[in-house]
């Protein structure tokens, strides 16, 4: 920041990249700028002699390129400590936990519950099953009345908010569901707003009426679903311990009878002794499933769910053949699956600079049962509140969060090259690793970097092959 | 530019630049810059001859540093993340700032 000096040469520090292979050619990936560029063969021995001391003199030519791609520049030139301004809280999102209950028991939840995932009663129950309006966990018709208000009174101009459903499992609760669907659509009709909605659900309780309720009001549906039954009843029993495949197989047959042009997505959890993820995907693309992604699960260090370093190395090359089969797909004009691509490869597409991981508290909120805001659904309960509908956002909570999030960004992650693709990683996955929302993600490193660098290839390899994709397809995508 | 070739939208935009323009050096003998308080910060105006070569060190290249996690001045310029596009046509602010798009606050 402020009075950098530019000088070809002398003075000149080489700012944060990535130089890589693909196709047959070297590529450089500039951090500070965001563009991907195509080297030469000198402009590849320059780069190299930069970064080795005493190395002769380059020419000034290929310093004036490499000035422009963002590669030359006085590194370290702003001090934190006058950056202080955030973005203002524009809501686009706003998550709404339904209920704390589940009727699984998965084993990498990260629901912090005293009497288990059961919902009162115990039984695997049903819609409605969970305690209504009032019960601790469970979100009240008034909380989420005022939540759903207080989502349109701050979305600012922008027309278009959406409201995702969530829980716990959300349909539990589903006539609650039901009526927050009918009465957002109507209250967004009122401030002249488009509001689009979504439920991520295990899908065991989706019957025929749900499904057809889900299609008759365009809610997109995302289930968690982490593979064929003998991967996913690893990790994803009721508490009883039986198995819930079958159950989900069901719900899921429900949906396809049911599709209208949504696409439905799958959300694979990966924990330990699952990570077979081209078994999954194939499996679930044979369900049906338009959109499938990955995420390992969140757990403390050394916990028995948490993915080891060998297994972590699986997941990378199952994601490496799982890459080149999309960049196939796009070349026969099909539309890609592989969700987890589709993200990467529009981060590289924009270039554009990332000084947060995520929306959380900045484009999106989550309001827990008690209609209390945190910044994301992972985040209800931990940490401050950052306000609810009465009260209004809590400023001094939602600076501290920023604030915790951009000193991270700024100090251990600001040398990396990577840093625009994660941006020190999941507040949330932090916390569970290391106690602290703002630690970074470090024991990703290694394997983040090797997804982008993935992510890198797979891009190049599109562009040379079918760039239209890229620009029509990625660049209506939205920034993080 | 002749020895990187843009790849990417950002790349293409970058390589895309006219290279006739002069590149901006710093002009750090001017001590009123030095001495002033953020508040008189010449951010990116221009200076009593229509031109920028006397502002404080090159300033447009501080304009992207009123954005976002260097925004120390944040009347300066919206940030990125809710108006993304508001340096679209602008990727390299020392050759096209004037191309910047104004953003008003929404409230």
């Amino acid at each position: 920041m402020g009075n950098i000096a530019r000088r070809p040469g002398a003075g000149a520090a080489l700012l944060p990249h990535f130089r890589f292979t693909a196709e047959g050619e070297t590529y450089l990936y500039a951090s500070e700028s965001g563009g991907v560029f195509r080297l030469d063969d000198g402009a590849r021995d320059a780069l190299s002699a930069l970064g080795s001391p005493g190395a002769g003199a380059v020419p000034e030519g290929i310093l004036s390129d490499l000035r422009r791609a963002g590669l030359l520049g006085t590194a370290g030139g702003g001090g934190p400590a006058v950056r202080t301004a955030h973005p203002p809280l524009r809501l686009r999102t706003l998550v709404l936990m339904l209920t704390t209950s589940c009727n699984l028991a998965c084993r990498y939840c990260y629901e912090d519950r005293e009497e288990g995932c059961g919902p009162p009663g115990g039984g695997p129950g049903g819609p409605g099953a969970a305690a209504g309006d009032g019960a601790p966990g469970e979100m009240s018709q008034e909380a989420l009345r005022e939540s759903v208000a207080f989502l349109l009174d701050h979305s600012g101009e922008s027309r278009k908010v959406s409201i995702v459903l969530f829980g716990g499992e959300p349909l539990l609760r589903f006539p609650l569901l039901r009526d927050a669907v009918h009465e957002a659509r109507a209250m967004a009709q009122g401030w002249g707003k488009e509001i689009s909605f979504s439920v991520t659900t295990n899908g065991t309780l989706v019957s025929g009426e749900i499904a057809g309720f889900l299609k008759a009001n365009g809610v997109s549906v995302c289930v968690s679903i982490d593979g064929p039954r003998e991967v996913h009843d690893v990790n994803r029993p009721y508490a009883s311990g039986r198995g819930s495949y079958d159950d989900v197989e069901r719900g899921i047959a429900h949906l396809m009878e049911n599709r209208d042009g949504i696409p439905l997505a799958a959300r694979v959890t990966l924990g330990r002794g699952a990570v077979d993820v081209r078994k999954t995907f194939r499996h679930l693309r044979g369900l049906g499933f338009d959109e499938v992604g990955f995420a390992p699960a969140s757990a403390a260090e050394g916990g028995s769910i948490a993915l080891t370093e060998e297994e972590l190395d699986r997941v990378l090359g199952g994601f490496r053949a799982l890459a080149a089969e999309y960049a196939d797909d796009v070349r026969e004009r099909r539309m890609p699956a592989f969700s987890n691509m589709t993200q990467i490869l529009s981060l590289v597409h924009r270039g554009d600079p990332m000084p947060y991981p995520c929306g959380a508290g900045i484009g999106m909120l989550a309001a827990d049962p008690s209609g209390a805001f945190y910044p994301c659904h992972r985040l209800c309960g931990v940490g401050d509140s950052m306000g609810d509908p009465s009260r209004g956002i809590a400023t001094d909570a939602r600076a501290r969060f920023l604030d915790g999030a951009r000193r991270r960004r700024e100090s251990e992650c600001d040398a990396c090259w990577a840093k625009n693709f994660c941006a020190g990683g999941c507040y949330h996955d932090a916390y569970l690793r290391q106690g602290d929302l703002f630690a970074p993600s470090t024991h990703y490193c290694r394997w983040i970097k090797e997804l982008f660098l993935l992510g890198l290839r797979t891009y190049v390899r599109i562009q040379n092959e079918t760039p239209t994709f890229l620009e029509v397809v990625l660049g209506e995508r939205g920034t993080a | 530019m002749k020895h990187l070739k843009g790849v990417n939208r950002k790349g293409k935009k970058i390589e895309a630049e006219k290279e006739d323009l002069p590149v901006v050096e710093a002009q750090g003998s001017i001590p009123f810059m030095h001495t002033c308080t953020s508040v008189f910060n010449p951010g990116y105006e221009i200076d009593w001859t229509g031109s920028t070569k006397q502002l404080c060190t090159p300033i447009e290249t501080d304009l992207f540093g009123t954005t976002d996690m260097y925004c120390w001045w944040p009347a300066q310029a919206p940030d990125t993340y809710n108006n993304p596009d508001w340096n679209a046509d602008c990727t390299r602010a020392m050759k096209d700032w004037m191309k910047l798009k104004v953003v008003k606050p929404e409230w």
